[in-house]
């Protein structure tokens, strides 16, 4: 079956927009992806009708409203292959749930002088929250370097690894050169050495099926505003026996048993301890309705379309002169270059103003540019409803500053 | 700064402009007039950094109390930005400068999308760091 493009560009409205007097080519998903119809609509519908406190009253608005929520909480564990569905917590995004483990299970599990790995090619929000832990709790940070080519130097895991390593954090995908990490051999490797395994699904969970029972991680974080759901929900995957185990990070309502103030607090299990307060319940919706459109559009054609349209991008961007494309030809969402020596700011104002959205600057990667000696980058991001035409657009352009800019 | 045209003959060229892509070609040359800038201006002190793009500003005054700015940026486009703030403040006293409405200058310019407010970017930073370094000066 041919894949719907059409049909499927029509549901996102956002699309049919211009911008700068030029109709939009979104280029930016990886930063954030638009909304169909159908995430809007459901976001809105529950406001309308259906919205009510969760998880604390018996009236019936909130016990509906608490079971869609639910209801999403199962939806997210059929579509990773969670083993439970008390392995889903919700939080409000990648950047949160990788603070809640750092914060958690990091604070509570390792010791000083315990050490941990993270790569090169890592977001700050894959970094950030293990520095800061690290300089709390006194632990080393080992690096996975990158190669020249943009894939990580996985041989050098196993040398990283000693009798003090606790945890690996990878991404699964790079969110500036868009290397798909092979998280089957770097897990096997912390496997054997009894690491805890954090794969950033930030870049990955919207571009190719994710199972975490086969990869075999111990936590899985992915952002909801990335895969064409709304903005400020995420969800983080936790193995029940390490999740039982971590005490909250945050406190507050609807993560407790009881709370008495001379005899203290106890808490909920898994995973509504680690919900503490009034959650983002239409963002849940929205999730909700997000990955029923794309289970719907099926995520193996997805991939496919994805992936033939990323090598007619990397075809076609030959035909501009002096562009520098960084990382490797076999690559997922996203391609990032420079043109000549032109900053990336320059590139992308003017593609700007021909309607073309890119990301420009260091990406919240700055270890990665520091790599490749360049300020900042200009990346653009296929997503399920990127077109032909936008990738001949983006050409266009770049051949056009390239023309005024020399 | 002496290549630098005046604000008067600056808006009377930019309204010549007969597009934005030569607004944006005219902004670029503004910055290529800037006198390079030396290595140790660049430092911390002097930097404004954001995510897009990285801008080092440092104000002195001449003997006649009068403030001289020296700047650079890393993207064409953001150094002819900084030319166009330079200009507007071109032979003001650090009090003058404290005390100066740019946004008409702005306006006249249509460069408003370059003022939006985002993390420190753009002409907006430019304005508050020059302000609190003239305040200090």
């Amino acid at each position: 079956m041919t894949y719907p493009i059409e049909r499927i560009h029509s549901d996102f409205p956002i699309l049919a927009q211009e911008v700068n007097g030029q109709p939009l080519v979104y280029l930016d998903s990886a930063a954030s992806a638009q909304k169909p119809n159908v995430v809007i609509d459901a976001q809105s519908d529950f406001y309308r009708r259906g919205y009510a406190a969760v998880h604390r009253g018996i009236h019936t608005l909130s016990a509906e409203a608490t079971s869609r929520m639910e209801d999403v909480r199962a939806q997210v564990a059929r579509f990773i292959n969670a083993a439970s569905v008390d392995e889903i917590i919700f939080v409000k995004g990648t950047t949160e749930g990788i603070n809640l483990v750092a914060n958690s299970y990091g604070r509570h599990c390792l010791q000083p002088g315990d050490n941990l790995i993270i790569t090169e090619m890592e977001h700050h929000s894959n970094i950030v929250p293990w520095q800061m832990l690290a300089a709390e709790k006194q632990l080393d940070i080992r690096v996975i370097p990158l190669l020249p080519d943009g894939t990580l130097d996985e041989s050098s895991l196993p040398g990283l690894i000693d009798e003090r390593t606790r945890l690996l954090a990878v991404t699964q995908v790079s969110n500036v050169l868009g290397t798909v990490n092979p998280l089957d051999r770097l897990i096997a490797t912390a496997r054997a050495a009894n690491l805890v395994v954090l794969v950033d699904g930030a870049q990955g969970i919207m571009h190719q099926k994710v199972d975490v029972q086969a990869l075999d991680c111990d936590f899985y974080v992915f952002s909801g505003h990335k895969i064409y759901g709304p903005s400020g929900i995420g969800i983080l995957y936790g193995k029940k026996q390490l999740l039982n185990q971590m005490p909250p990070w945050e406190g507050g309502g609807s993560m407790i048993r009881t709370v008495s103030l001379s005899e203290g607090t106890t808490f909920l299990e898994p995973p509504w301890r680690f919900e503490a307060g009034s959650p983002n319940t239409a963002g849940m919706i929205g999730l909700g309705a997000a990955l029923s459109y794309v289970e719907e559009l099926g995520i193996d054609r997805i991939h496919r379309y994805e992936q033939g349209l990323m090598h007619y991008a990397q075809e076609a961007l030959l035909q501009v002169p002096d562009l520098v494309v960084y990382g490797p030809a076999d690559r997922a969402g996203v391609i990032a270059f420079n043109l000549g020596k032109h900053h990336a700011y320059d590139v992308g104002s003017f593609l700007d103003q021909y309607g073309i959205a890119i990301r420009t600057g260091h990406h919240c990667a700055m270890p990665l540019m520091a790599y490749y000696q360049v300020p900042s980058m200009c990346r653009a991001s296929l997503a399920l409803y990127t077109t032909r035409e936008d990738i001949d657009r983006l050409v266009a352009g770049l051949l056009r500053v390239k023309q005024l800019l020399g | 700064m002496a290549s630098l045209p005046d604000k008067e003959k600056l808006l009377r060229n930019f309204s010549r402009c007969s597009n934005w892509e030569e607004k944006y070609m005219y902004i670029i040359e503004l910055g290529a007039q800037l006198p390079p800038l030396a290595p140790e201006v660049h430092n911390l002190d002097n930097l404004i950094a954001g995510c897009q793009s990285q801008v080092w500003i440092r104000l002195a005054t001449d003997e006649s109390g009068r403030v001289v700015l020296s700047g650079d940026s890393d993207a064409a486009i953001v150094k002819g930005l900084v030319a166009t703030v330079f200009i507007l403040y071109q032979g003001l006293t650090a009090h003058d400068i404290v005390g100066l409405d740019v946004r008409p200058f702005f306006n006249a310019l249509a460069l408003t999308q370059h003022l939006t407010p985002s993390r420190s970017q753009g002409l907006e930073a430019m304005v508050r760091s020059i302000r609190a370094k003239a305040a200090a000066l």
